[in-house]
């Protein structure tokens, strides 16, 4: 099931919507060298590498991520995994860029890793159902 | 930067579940590697953040705390 349209005030109706990756690349994907393009690229690289470590879990993505700016704001990403995801970056070279604080905020990205176990998850997967005006907004839910 | 009183609301409401969160995940982690100190910068950063905003947002708006106070979410201002 595609990704709804946005609504008219731009944001997608509320709920997490569940999204394949080469929908999210055909329809928000950037072309060039605007920062859009790179979104994509990093957008690529934080699906894929938990996927090529075997590694199963979900990535949020808000408007700050999909949309047709061709440059797009800072912005954040929620990942749901396994509690080991964490340990198994410091070893495993294709996991290592998930964590990488220095290099999100050089690319102007901040990851937000949350357990599949965590008492949190829903709580903290909540913070992005609101725009920060207290707007109920939606979410693309991407599988890796 | 926190634009009003709604903003101010989910300001206040949100380092607390980044703290919460990064307190489970601490915790997490400690099951599973002892020796391991939870890196989660993203979520300190963020906390860091909401916090100086919400203080720039006090002083900017000091006539304004018993507003303040009355948008606060409850087990923030029973804390």
């Amino acid at each position: 099931m595609p990704i709804p349209p946005f609504r008219k005030d731009g944001w997608l109706p509320a709920g997490h919507h569940k999204a394949e990756w080469d929908e999210i690349s055909a329809r928000f994907g950037g072309r060039g060298k605007n920062r859009r393009a790179s979104l994509t690229t990093k957008l690529l690289e934080l699906y894929q590498a938990p996927q090529a470590a075997y590694v199963s879990g979900t990535i949020l993505l808000d408007v700050n991520c999909i949309s047709k700016k061709t440059e797009p704001e800072d912005f954040d990403v929620p990942i749901v995994g396994p509690t080991d995801l964490q340990t198994r970056k410091d070893t495993e070279p294709n996991l290592t860029s998930l964590s990488d604080a220095a290099s999100a905020e050089t690319q102007r990205y901040s990851l937000f890793f949350v357990t599949e176990a965590s008492p949190m998850r829903k709580v903290v997967s909540g913070i992005w159902d609101f725009s920060k005006e207290g707007i109920v907004k939606g979410a693309a839910e991407l599988a890796h | 930067m926190i634009a009003g009183s709604i903003e101010m609301q989910f300001a206040l409401r949100n380092p607390r579940i980044f703290e919460d969160t990064l307190t489970a995940l601490q915790e997490e982690l400690a099951e599973v590697n002892p020796d391991l100190m939870a890196a989660a910068p993203a979520y300190v950063r963020r906390i860091a953040l909401l916090q100086s905003e919400i203080a720039q947002y006090v002083y900017a708006h000091i006539s304004s705390v018993s507003t303040l106070a009355a948008v606060m979410p409850l087990e923030l201002q029973t804390a």
